[in-house]
């Protein structure tokens, strides 16, 4: 942006204040202008450029039959088209699994949207974890290989969590309700702090400040008011429980990336090891379905150790590796 | 990749791009945009913009990049394919004879004011907006409209000066873009 822009604000409230109807304050803006001309002399050029371009806008409707309507239909349409094409670039599930199926493959791995990932607004990459200020002053932190497009405008501030788990810092704002949406739930909230997690199963919402408003998408009439120190679980089915979670610890387990299990699916914590380590965990979810771990994982610690402990819980668990990074979980028996 | 070959110059650079990943892309867009864009189209769009960019060098994930390129792109193409169809059916509406009787350069004319009239309206908020457009295309006073949105003149001349200050703006942008491409 070079001077003459940082003036083009000020030059704009000129031209509005010089060509307001009332004839008093019109002499008013006209003096305070001829001082402001003096001091600044080199914005003459820009200021009879935009006087112009006023005057043109003006003549909008004679000059190409544009009216009030024409350009509020524009901008309505204009909103249409650019929602189309968001949904273009998240239109991948359906072509995902179109393609498993029709490939016979059995065996999912880790990534399981992988175009509209890489489609995100924001993104992190393998074990990474990312801050960013959204325009609002919402705090966001994106945990590993997670990622949200945002939807934000005068009304709603919506952030889709495309894959992977959010921690966010709620900006109060009591005309734009904040909601963050999963495969299997909405979370609604108007100023607050919370964890979501999400899997391909399920999704978890955990309260670490106020309250949020939870609805399943899968189950219409299933919602409920989620307080601090809450936590609840939404999948296929609908809601679960709320269970009581110690805030603290949810808040210090994010930060040193672990993962606090309670009957978490094997094959759902598989996928968060996955976003976690460039090690490539290959299973199938059908066959791991049932097998639940609870307890805490530190994905930081060697991704051998964490499969080696898990199948000291589940000795029917078969590990086979592949290279330095390949291991393949199937179930026996 | 990419910042191992320095010395390469940016034509080149696009270029294994375009070898390494245009066909991928070209396939990735065939799935999810329909008619009346076709997806060869934003291929090369997306391409062309590219070697005109000039960060090439800094491109660490270069599929993500593509098609967050061509994803904004698209919502230009479609934003102004859509105000086209739009205007043209309010003018059929208007005069049915008269409609075709506006000559192309006329047309892209109008179509160039509705594109950064939307752009510049687009950032702003509703109230703005509503000043601005009772303003310039209503005929309406300052201090009516102060009066109908329920706001102080000073406030009225502030939202008015906003958006008055985004449209030059966004009418800048677009005439560097036109030249750019031509």
């Amino acid at each position: 942006m070079n001077q003459a822009d940082q003036f083009s604000p000020d030059l704009a409230l000129w031209i509005i204040r010089l060509s307001v109807e009332d004839p008093e304050l019109r002499r008013n803006a006209q003096m305070e202008f001829e001082a402001w001309k003096q001091q600044h002399p080199e914005y003459q050029g820009q200021l009879d450029q935009m006087l112009t371009f006023s005057e043109e806008i003006q003549q909008l409707p004679n000059t190409h039959r544009i009216s009030s309507q024409t350009i509020s239909h524009s901008l309505e349409t204009s909103q249409q088209s650019r929602q189309r094409v968001h949904r273009w670039f998240a239109k991948t599930t359906v072509f995902c699994i179109g393609l498993v199926v029709a490939g016979g493959v059995g065996y999912i791995s880790l990534e399981q949207r992988p175009f509209a990932y890489y489609a995100a607004d924001f993104k992190t990459g393998t074990g990474q974890q990312q801050r960013f200020i959204l325009e609002d002053g919402s705090q966001l932190i994106l945990g590993a290989k997670s990622a949200v497009n945002l939807r934000f405008d005068d009304t709603v501030r919506q952030i889709d969590l495309v894959q992977g788990e959010l921690y966010i810092e709620v900006a109060k704002d009591p005309q734009r309700p904040l909601s963050v949406h999963t495969s299997q739930a909405d979370f609604k909230a108007l100023g607050t702090k919370f964890i979501v997690n999400q899997y391909a199963s399920m999704s978890t919402i955990s309260m670490l400040h106020s309250k949020v408003e939870v609805r399943s998408r899968r189950a219409v009439a299933s919602r409920a008011i989620v307080q601090q120190g809450q936590k609840i679980t939404a999948d296929e089915h609908g809601l679960g429980t709320i269970e009581w979670i110690d805030t603290a610890s949810a808040e210090l387990a994010w930060q040193q990336h672990q993962i606090l299990a309670e009957d978490l699916p094997l094959s759902d914590l598989l996928s968060r090891l996955n976003r976690e380590h460039d090690a490539m965990i290959w299973f199938s979810t059908a066959e791991l379905e049932g097998l639940k771990i609870s307890g805490v994982i530190n994905t930081q610690q060697d991704i051998n150790q964490i499969l080696d402990l898990l199948v000291q819980q589940y000795p029917t668990l078969k590990l086979r590796r592949f290279g330095q990074s390949m291991v393949h979980i199937s179930r026996e028996g | 990749m990419l910042q191992s070959l320095p010395q390469k110059n940016q034509h080149q650079l696009v270029q294994d791009l375009y070898l390494d990943h245009s066909a991928w892309l070209q396939q990735w867009l065939h799935f999810r945009v329909s008619y009346p864009l076709s997806a060869a189209d934003i291929v090369q769009d997306t391409f062309y913009k590219l070697l005109q960019s000039n960060n090439v060098l800094s491109v660490q994930e270069p599929r993500a990049y593509l098609v967050q390129m061509a994803k904004h792109l698209l919502i230009d193409q479609q934003r102004r394919y859509s105000l086209e169809k739009n205007y043209l059916a309010e003018l059929a509406l208007q005069q049915q004879d008269q409609a075709s009787l506006f000559d192309r350069n006329q047309l892209d004319e109008v179509l160039q004011i509705l594109d950064f009239l939307t752009v510049a309206l687009e950032s702003t908020h509703s109230l703005a907006r509503k000043a601005f457009l009772m303003y310039y295309f209503e005929g309406y006073s300052q201090n009516e409209i102060a009066q109908v949105i329920g706001k102080s003149l000073r406030s009225t001349q502030l939202y008015l000066a906003e958006c008055l200050n985004l449209c030059f703006a966004a009418r800048q942008q677009l005439l560097e873009h036109v030249n750019e491409s031509s």
